[in-house]
């Protein structure tokens, strides 16, 4: 095994820095290695440089700070993007989770519409059928009959108040439109369906972390040892920048 | 490319130049094999270029005894396209799929030895893009690097770090 020159090393990091090869989570993957190159990842040059890269819209307070290391500084600035990333992604969340119940309760108000709309189809097809017998006995009325049974057809066409044969039309008018009104729902609510767990497969992947994956068992509880883990952190990093000053 | 054993090497360097092979410059490698170059690719070796300037081109085998006759042929390889002006990134590109790590390793040695600019930042380039995004036993284990942190040591920076590997969630898109 060849072993490279400190100058050598560093001038692999800087070319790789500098061209974004390698990002902040190389050099510290890096400086974990050996100690030679802890040291030489943690130079100023290259921090600041991924500094002015990553951060280029923070303010740089580079005079003041000359003090703490610029690969503390980086940490802060990722720390604080960090919190603005996770709160925008818990707003997406939600965004998206309302979205989800919108879409829930569009579906259901379709399908409380079609019931209705199914109620009347069906009393407008009885009545379709009790005119339709209406029909037969005033034509029945027509021809000899039996005294009983014309007794009984003719009471049949008398309760019947209105005038049969446009009433029939007019039925078949509307049993149509229910069918049609029906069919149209029944599209509406497949759409709004599909929405529906399309939002509900956007979200799936939005809550998706691989180092939380196997966590996701219990989410309240998971969140608050993030939290946790979070403010552990913060308070480190104000140790270690009290220590610095 | 003309190749002799040359058993004298000491010899050879410190002998006059004889005016018939003045053309060529010869490049002995470690191995003592002999590498017959133009003296226009010599010039793109610094190392080799500086000895020529000092004994004012009477001397024209220089001998590299950090560089094996396996890395050598790469080295001048690369030094013909340079002069050429042919390096693309399709030349790099195949340039680099014939070497493994190991060799990648030698040959930046060997241009920092030569200290031939270009072929120092492609390479750093190279290994850049080789450890970019990889673990700590990769990166360790592609250099050989040894490990000389205590256990508790590297428990702790481990700790330390564990900003950088807890990821970011990604929520990028949805901020418009």
């Amino acid at each position: 095994m060849v072993s490279l020159p400190d100058e050598l090393w560093s001038r692999i990091l800087e070319i790789g820095i500098g061209n974004s090869t390698l990002t902040y989570k190389d050099l510290c993957c890096v400086s974990i290695t050996s100690r030679l190159l802890r040291r030489l990842s943690s130079e100023h040059s290259l921090w600041n440089r991924l500094l002015s890269s990553d951060f280029p819209l923070s303010p740089s307070y580079f005079p003041s700070s000359s003090s703490s290391s610029s690969k503390s500084l980086y940490k802060l600035r990722f720390e604080i993007d960090k919190e603005r990333k996770i709160a925008a992604h818990k707003r997406a969340i939600l965004r998206k989770e309302s979205q989800i119940s919108e879409h829930s309760r569009r579906l259901h108000d379709i399908q409380k519409l079609v019931s209705q709309e199914k109620i009347k189809a069906i009393q407008t097809s009885h009545e379709f059928s009790h005119l339709l017998r209406v029909r037969e006995a005033s034509v029945a009325l027509n021809v000899w009959q039996p005294e009983v049974v014309r007794g009984r057809q003719k009471q049949m066409v008398e309760q019947c108040g209105v005038p049969a044969e446009s009433r029939i039309r007019t039925l078949e008018m509307e049993l149509k439109l229910c069918k049609q009104q029906i069919m149209g729902l029944e599209k509406s609510h497949r759409d709004e369906k599909r929405r529906l767990d399309a939002a509900k497969k956007e979200l799936e992947s939005m809550k998706y972390h691989p180092l939380q994956e196997k966590k996701r068992v219990s989410g309240g509880e998971n969140e608050r040892i993030v939290k946790q883990k979070k403010l552990k952190n913060c308070n480190s990093l104000r140790e270690k920048q009290y220590k610095t000053q | 490319m003309a190749e002799e054993v040359s058993s004298q090497m000491n010899s050879l360097s410190i002998s006059e130049t004889n005016p018939s092979s003045s053309a060529t410059i010869s490049l002995v490698s470690g191995d003592d094999i002999v590498f017959k170059v133009e003296p226009t690719i010599a010039k793109e070796m610094e190392t080799v270029q500086s000895f020529i300037d000092e004994t004012d081109g009477k001397i024209t085998t220089i001998p590299l005894p950090n560089i094996s006759s396996h890395d050598l042929p790469y080295v001048i390889e690369y030094c013909e396209k340079s002069i050429a002006g042919k390096i693309t990134k399709e030349f790099e590109a195949e340039f680099v799929k014939k070497l493994n790590n190991e060799e990648v390793k030698e040959l930046f040695l060997a241009a920092n030895y030569l200290n031939i600019k270009k072929l120092l930042d492609f390479l750093s380039q190279v290994i850049a893009d080789r450890i970019a995004n990889k673990s700590v036993e990769y990166v360790r284990r592609y250099f050989g690097i040894e490990n000389d942190f205590t256990p508790e040591e590297e428990a702790k920076l481990r700790e330390e770090l564990a900003w950088t590997f807890t990821g970011v969630d990604p929520d990028d898109e949805d901020e418009n």
